[in-house]
């Protein structure tokens, strides 16, 4: 749409209620490239069938998608081309718009809103064509410069592509260094299995989970999280928030130092108090947050020892269904410092499952705008608890049947933890 | 699907000026800014004792604590000053416990006593 031979010189400067004479009109036709070829008499023609007209800032002359047979000289102010909200470019004086849809008659292919006051020079399709059937000899610096047009777009585009490449690897890059901060395989643990999926909405994700055995305490943790927001920032905290946490329970300090236990609880506590105080205190201005559920598992006797900070519940269940929600028990980390976590603790019993998942998979909405819901999320899990197999890979096509053609918009996550009836009940 | 968020701003005479924003709609993802900022120019104008009127609030989603959490660190780098919640709706109460809004932010569910406790 911009002119890519800008005129050079003086544009008429605007006072108001003048308007242009007939020899700055064609000037203004002069040093616009469609016409420079156009022989002086049809020049004067034409500049005779142009009509000069003020838009107030504000003030939009077209829409997108309009039928329009004008094209338009800026003599003055700054025009914005817009879709919507987009801003593809502004235009000040010597710049030219509106001519694709003006020759071809086809509809507008972007609005134009005048950002100032802002004076212009109309011209309209018959004047250009009759001038041309009288002077064909004009076609050709029209021609040119269409063809210098399409040869700017079609850079612009090409640049695009490239841009859009580069980005795209980056983007690749990250995803799969970002897979590095999953469990590469689920860990083998004598009486139970142990599962997990994520399925990111974007390139990367804010979801996380992690399985990791703690010596010191001869337990696994098992963490299910979820960063606020999407994209790559919530992808970027993802990998703080469960690098601390794991970090923050595996880390041993030089034997009789201060500040570590064998105690599981005590070792839970301070892997999630000090994550969380350190994001709050280091990223405060990112106002990044994440609900986790961090439990510290004793595969001998089935104890659960755990922190709901924020964090859906999970379950522990059966086919029979749900025998105990572990409900919060402390904030979302990150915020702010200092704030209480109360450990909790409970038996998985042989034969049952914990199950955590991430809001992504209850408010999955399918085509008609309906959820897929905790209700029927949780009645699913008992179910396949029964049949055996892999119950979060077969819940997470269950999600994605559910949602179908439409977008996934938030990341879905979930793990399930299960004892095995033939395991020692401690 | 989501509701626009208005925001009117009033004062309030209690102990100390209040500035109260008076919260419509839906605080998501989307709107979220929009509190951010008037909260910001009512922090740039002097203002250091806010309260957010939330009766009007239909659904709040995790962008409703960023931008709570994003106002308080305003206030601190303003050199001080307190953000307060009242009349949450019951919707709106469920996250918010579900967050840990309490350990957070101050709730009333009286609009009078959110003012007197500033």
């Amino acid at each position: 749409m911009r002119d890519s031979s800008r005129g050079s010189g003086e544009s008429p400067r605007p006072e108001a209620g003048r308007s242009l004479s007939q020899d700055e009109v064609n000037r203004v036709l002069r040093r616009c490239g469609f016409f420079a070829a156009t022989p002086e008499s049809a020049l004067i023609a034409l500049a005779g069938l142009t009509e000069q007209l003020r838009v107030a800032g504000g003030e939009t002359l077209f829409e997108k998608g309009d039928v329009g047979t004008a094209m338009y000289f800026v003599l003055d102010g700054t025009i914005r081309v817009h879709q919507g909200d987009v801003v593809i470019g502004r235009l000040e004086a010597g710049e030219v718009f509106g001519e694709v849809a003006a020759l071809s008659g086809e509809a507008r292919s972007a609005s134009i809103t005048a950002e100032r006051d802002t004076w212009l020079l109309k011209l309209e399709q018959e004047a250009i064509y009759s001038t041309l059937k009288l002077q064909p000899e004009a076609a050709r610096s029209l021609i040119e410069a269409l063809c210098a047009r399409e040869r700017q777009i079609i850079d612009e585009k090409f640049d695009r592509i490239v841009a859009g490449r580069v980005l795209e690897r980056e983007m690749e890059i990250g995803q799969r260094i970002q897979q590095n901060f999953l469990p590469e395989a689920m860990p083998q643990v004598d009486g139970w299995s142990l599962d997990g999926v994520l399925k990111p909405a974007r390139m990367v994700a804010g979801d996380f989970f992690d399985f990791f055995f703690v010596p010191a305490v001869g337990r696994f943790g098992i963490v299910i999280g979820d960063v606020c927001d999407k994209g790559v920032g919530a992808a970027l905290f993802m990998t703080l928030f469960r690098s601390l946490l794991r970090s923050g329970a595996l880390h041993r300090f030089p034997a009789g130092s201060r500040g570590v236990s064998d105690d599981p609880a005590v070792l839970l506590h301070q892997a999630l108090t000090s994550t969380n105080d350190y994001i709050a205190a280091t990223h405060a201005a990112s106002s990044m947050f994440a609900s986790v559920f961090f439990g510290l598992l004793d595969p001998e006797t089935g104890e659960l020892v755990y922190i709901n900070a924020g964090h859906e519940p999970p379950v522990v269940a059966t086919a029979a269904g749900v025998r105990a929600r572990l409900e919060t028990t402390g904030p979302v980390i990150g915020l702010f410092e200092g704030l209480a976590y109360r450990v909790e603790s409970i038996s998985v019993l042989p034969g049952e499952a914990l199950f955590g998942y991430t809001d992504g998979a209850t408010d999955a909405r399918n085509e008609s705008g309906q959820q897929f819901s905790e209700d029927r999320l949780l009645s699913d899990f008992c179910r396949g608890v029964g049949e055996g197999g892999k119950v979060v890979e077969d819940l997470l096509t269950s999600v994605e049947d559910f949602i179908g053609g439409t977008d996934q918009f938030d990341d879905i996550t979930m793990i399930c933890v299960r004892r095995e009836m033939s395991a020692g009940t401690g | 699907m989501s509701n626009p968020l208005r925001i009117a701003v009033s004062e309030e005479k209690g102990a100390v000026p209040v500035t109260v924003l008076y919260l419509t709609g839906d605080l998501d993802s989307k709107t979220y800014t929009d509190l951010e900022a008037k909260a910001g120019e009512a922090i740039a104008k002097g203002s250091n004792q806010l309260l957010l009127e939330l009766s009007g609030v239909s659904f709040m989603g995790s962008a409703g604590l960023r931008a709570m959490h994003s106002i308080s660190n305003k206030l601190k780098s303003a050199g001080g000053g307190k953000l307060k919640i009242a009349c949450p709706s019951d919707a709106v109460s469920r996250i918010m416990k579900t967050l840990g809004f309490d350990q957070m932010f101050d709730i009333h569910g009286s609009f009078d006593e959110a003012v007197k406790s500033f």
